[in-house]
């Protein structure tokens, strides 16, 4: 779950946009606590296009095993985070 | 490489008058190239192949680089479906007598779903391009 004390806006602002993009969630919606499933309407089928769309606007890679420990927003943010502090080419936010 | 000196039939299970595909021109870990003469037929009904027929020959190639992967790593093939496309474009369609290419590589695996992308073309020209979602059963026991 992700900790609001260590919010990024440009991270969130990326995937939010994913998110409304791909996925046609509500932008009220959009909290960290959101639940991709229930709150959100993801289903199963959709898991794969967000890793990949994630993977494309961050230029990184979710290993399958991280992928499946997202179930929240707020863990997506996280887990991009820890993706970039560990990569050497962060996302400038406006690529997505 | 590995399945490239078998039919596709080795394979999956689709047979004539259904199967698109009757030649596996190249094969790597995570792509393949397929090919399938345009004939008259459910595909084909009137002369010309309809555009679910590239999406069904891409379907089959993309089958048969699944196959291809489980068999490399000595697991029997799992039952599996196409169950969705997305940003599929059609330029146009192929005609009977062409010999199509269907192309398609791995884009990312998260299993049970995997995501390929996918391009049908005729000689030099792209007949149709777009990404495949396929859904394979979990191992059995």
């Amino acid at each position: 779950m992700a900790g609001s004390e260590s919010a990024d806006p440009g991270i969130e602002a990326v995937v939010n946009r994913i998110m409304i993009d791909e996925f046609e969630c509500a932008e009220a919606a959009l909290k960290p606590e959101a639940l991709l499933n229930d709150d959100l309407g993801l289903d199963s089928l959709d898991g794969v296009d967000l890793v990949v769309a994630l993977e494309k606007a961050f230029r990184c890679r979710i290993a399958e095993e991280e992928a499946r420990g997202i179930k929240t927003l707020g863990d997506i943010y996280v887990k991009v985070r820890s993706r970039l502090a560990g990569a050497a080419a962060p996302a400038d936010g406006g690529g997505a | 490489m590995s399945g490239a000196a078998e039919p596709p039939e080795a394979f999956i299970p689709h047979r004539p008058p259904i199967l698109c595909v009757d030649e596996i021109v190249e094969m790597e870990e995570e792509r393949v190239v397929c090919a399938g003469l345009v004939q008259a037929g459910p595909h084909a009904p009137a002369g010309e192949m309809w555009e679910e027929g590239l999406i069904e020959g891409l379907a089959q190639a993309a089958a048969v680089l699944h196959g291809a992967q489980r068999r490399r790593r000595d697991l029997p093939p799992v039952l599996g479906m196409l169950v969705g496309i997305r940003g599929f474009a059609v330029r146009r369609r192929a005609r009977a007598g062409e010999r199509v290419r269907y192309a398609v590589e791995l884009v990312r695996r998260l299993a049970p779903f995997t995501l390929l992308s996918g391009v049908a073309s005729v000689g030099e020209e792209v007949l149709a391009r777009g990404e495949l979602k396929f859904y394979q059963r979990e191992e059995e026991g």
